[in-house]
């Protein structure tokens, strides 16, 4: 797919709220199965499953619900889960920055291989975080702890590794999220440098953009990031309770801070409690529309916009609304700003 | 040397969770005595952590995951003093999440706790009147100017800075007439979308603006100005300091007994007690006094049993497992998070941090022990001490040397790997007995005993 010459960007509503506490906690991050099926990551100190959702999300509260994995370091298990991705046949695939492992799982949850191991050399990970798919089908994969970025074919042989700590340019501090476009650029959450990184693939810096704090184009501690087919950037903005959208080029074009509303499924379960109903009525309700300590942000073929909620249990998405420019629609970039804007 | 190794050990097991063997080396070498002190005290000239390095990795809703992370931070911090303080505040003004079930607040509290504790006295009774997790506790979320509760009004004067003896039932009524209104607003409900944090509220229309007689002076009072009367008192200043003296000098009686039982140590009480009038209840210059008095240099010679706390601490310090984040700390709380609760060390040997047993907080000193908590606390030891490769243990193994023909020289090695440690002669000639039957080869496992012998001795018991 090519990307188109400029975008009309018309919105970027709330679409929907999936989930809640119970069944969908401390959602890390989301990967995408067939007929609107979602796969939720869930970690935190001892627990962490992978949990089978749907875009239309559930209409009541069951028991019987639908996850496999379970916290450990056999097969399959997992201890500090960080990316799920949908790969080829709709396999998963799931980094572990504890067990120092990459694990591919079918699409029912049974191991089917892993790689990885602990150490700083070729084939060791020393906390693997972020994985994202290279246009060859290559797991790129961000090392965290030895501050680099490696390339894996998808059963682990070992083709590619650059990066080292620092914090000058073209340098990682424990680097999180990856993402790879349909060029190979590879664009890296550089969580101790709290900027964004984008590496050709062969591991030049290309574009850097991002820097401490909490206003414009500032983190506190990237953590996930993606990239639609216009090119657009988002990026998990762990600290500052938020998601950052750049363009292609790295500059600031929107900001999510939250607009949960209640899910199908909270709105059910809620029906059936008077007291918690008259502490919304009490509270400051508007806080519960923001969003907390993200970990991850997804993007699919539809350009809608998942947004694992981690610290608020639930899944906030978001459909991007525009209309593709072609060149008489969309003039070239200017050099200076102007006042002549009739 | 610039500073006497022993005391500088005994020094860093009283104001923080004990120093490892090079960071007692880099201190006796660099610094004197006063100088580590004046750094104590001053905690801003150290880094604070990184909490969003901590919680990248541990996270979850369970308090056993707060008190996880609290341990981190206590057996990481380049700020032992800071985050004893929190400690001490937490002893001493007890919340136990077991009434609310509401970690954020429990969690709030205790950064509170960290954050007031080497201010002022007036700042940390203001701050503790405002806190959600207090005021929900102590039931101030229910006095009202036209139904006042006393609970908080009581324990403020009771438990919290004067001690019984030294007001009326009166005071305690306008005390809790002064701080009607002071709530806080309500927090979301758990469900669907989890904890959300408490924050304090003053509701003008439900604050009784009448005056009110308190310890003698009459004025239209609220919250701040009994604060303000309070910290100037010389029973506050008493009370604080034997507050102080048990948590950080020697085991005293239990407070309930305060009114009838003198000080051990009088004379160190009137030494802190005139400290804080004559700083006006500043804690940096009272901790300075305490620190740097000749009671507590002394103090190493008088009981003080470490409560379960600062033993668990002081033995991940050493063992240096956790100088990383990895999985299993909240297990030091409980043993498991799916479900079911099964208690870790810390509640078996009878502190569970965040959930104390009543609003008096831990009974201290030799209450710690029984038989079944002296059995779990030399189990811990001896079992966190097991695994050789563990980093803390593998460099007090590399530092031990071998045999060489002396058992007491390498028996000295040990303790003082442990953090300069003194033992009673009976320990001693113990240990001495066991060197004696290893090989001048070197004898990794015999060196390994050793210190876990040494480790598992009552007198590690002590602080």
């Amino acid at each position: 797919m090519t990307r188109p010459h400029g975008i009309l960007r018309a919105g970027f509503p709330h679409l929907t709220t999936l989930g809640m506490r119970r069944v969908t906690n401390f959602p890390t991050d989301i990967s995408f199965g067939e007929d609107e099926k979602l796969y939720i990551l869930m970690r935190s100190e001892g627990v962490a499953t992978i949990r089978i959702w749907s875009v239309n999300d559930m209409e009541e509260l069951t028991d019987e619900l639908e996850g496999f994995s379970t916290y450990g370091t056999e097969d399959g298990q997992f201890i500090w889960p960080v990316n799920i991705l949908t790969g080829p046949n709709g396999d998963l695939f799931v980094s572990d920055e504890y067990t120092n492992r990459i694990t591919r799982l079918d699409n029912e949850g049974n191991f089917i291989s892993k790689f990885g191991e602990q150490g700083s050399g070729t084939g060791q990970f020393d906390g693997p975080t972020g994985i994202a798919f290279d246009p060859s089908g290559n797991l790129v994969v961000a090392d965290s702890k030895n501050h680099r970025i490696q390339r894996y074919t998808i059963d682990g042989e070992y083709l590619q590794s650059f990066g080292h700590y620092g914090n000058e340019e073209g340098q990682l501090n424990l680097p999180w999220g990856i993402e790879v476009d349909e060029n190979d650029d590879v664009y890296v959450a550089d969580w101790g440098n709290n900027r964004v990184h984008v590496f050709t693939s062969d591991g030049n810096l290309k574009n850097t953009f991002g820097s401490t704090g909490s206003g414009d184009a500032e983190f506190q501690r990237p953590t996930g990031i993606s990239v639609d087919s216009h090119g657009d950037i988002y990026v998990a903005d762990w600290g500052n309770n938020r998601v950052l959208q750049f363009n292609k080029d790295g500059d600031q074009v929107w900001s999510f801070r939250g607009d949960a509303t209640l899910s199908k499924v909270a709105r059910n379960y809620m029906l059936t409690n008077a007291v918690p109903n008259r502490l919304r009525e009490s509270g400051r309700l508007e806080d519960e529309r923001y969003i907390r300590r993200p970990r991850s942000v997804r993007v699919d073929e539809k350009f809608r916009l998942f947004i694992p909620d981690y610290e608020s249990y639930r899944v906030q998405v978001y459909q991007k609304d525009f209309i593709e420019l072609d060149e008489t629609q969309f003039a070239a970039p200017l050099r200076n700003p102007t006042l002549e804007v009739t | 040397m610039k500073s006497d190794r022993k005391l500088v050990a005994h020094l860093m097991r009283r104001a923080g969770f004990g120093a490892t063997p090079s960071e007692l080396d880099q201190l006796t070498a660099e610094q004197t005595y006063d100088e580590i002190v004046e750094d104590l005290v001053n905690p801003q000239r150290f880094h604070e952590i990184d909490m969003s390095y901590v919680e990248r990795y541990y996270t979850g809703e369970p308090v056993a995951v707060h008190v996880g992370k609290w341990l981190y931070r206590m057996a990481n911090t380049k700020r032992p003093l800071e985050e004893k303080m929190a400690l001490f505040l937490h002893h001493i003004f007890p919340v136990a999440w077991g009434k609310s079930e509401h970690g954020p607040s429990l969690y709030n509290e205790i950064n509170l706790f960290r954050n007031v504790g080497m201010t002022n006295f007036g700042k940390i009774l203001l701050e503790l009147s405002k806190d959600p997790a207090m005021i929900f506790w102590l039931d101030n979320n229910e006095n009202h100017k036209d139904e006042i509760n006393e609970n908080y009004g009581r324990e403020l004067l009771e438990l919290f800075s004067m001690g019984v003896g030294n007001y009326t039932e009166d005071d305690i009524k306008n005390a809790s007439r002064s701080f009607t209104g002071w709530t806080f607003r309500q927090p979301l409900s758990l469900y669907p979308y989890g904890h959300h944090e408490a924050v304090f509220q003053f509701l003008p229309e439900d604050h009784d603006y009448g005056e009110k007689e308190f310890l003698g002076q009459r004025g239209n009072f609220d919250g701040n100005d009994i604060i303000d009367i309070i910290v100037k008192q010389p029973a506050t200043a008493r009370f604080l300091s034997r507050h102080l003296y048990n948590f950080f000098v020697e085991d005293e009686v239990q407070v309930p007994s305060w009114e009838t039982v003198p000080p051990k140590d009088p004379q160190a009480i009137e030494e802190l007690s005139t400290a804080y009038m004559e700083s006006g209840g500043d804690m940096k210059v009272v901790l300075k006094t305490l620190f740097s008095s000749e009671f507590f240099k002394e103090s190493s010679r008088r009981p003080k049993v470490k409560s379960p706390t600062e033993l668990i601490v002081g033995v991940i310090r050493q063992t240096g497992e956790f100088s990383k984040p990895k999985p299993g700390i909240h297990e030091f709380a409980v043993t498991t998070l799916n479900g079911s609760a099964i208690e870790g060390p810390l509640a078996v040997m009878g502190q569970r941090l965040m959930n104390p047993p009543t609003v008096e907080g831990w009974h201290t000193g030799f209450e710690w022990i029984d038989s079944g908590t002296l059995s779990e606390r030399v189990g811990f030891v001896e079992k966190q001490f097991s695994d050789p490769n563990k980093p803390g243990v593998a460099e007090m193994l590399s530092k031990a040397g071998t045999l060489d023909d002396d058992p007491e020289q390498l028996v000295g090695r040990c303790l003082d790997l442990l953090g300069a440690l003194t033992v009673s002669d009976e320990t001693l000639l113990s240990l001495n007995t066991y060197a004696k039957t290893l090989s001048n080869e070197k004898d990794n496992a015999g060196v390994h005993n050793l210190i876990q012998m040494a480790a598992s001795s009552v007198d590690y018991q002590f602080a």
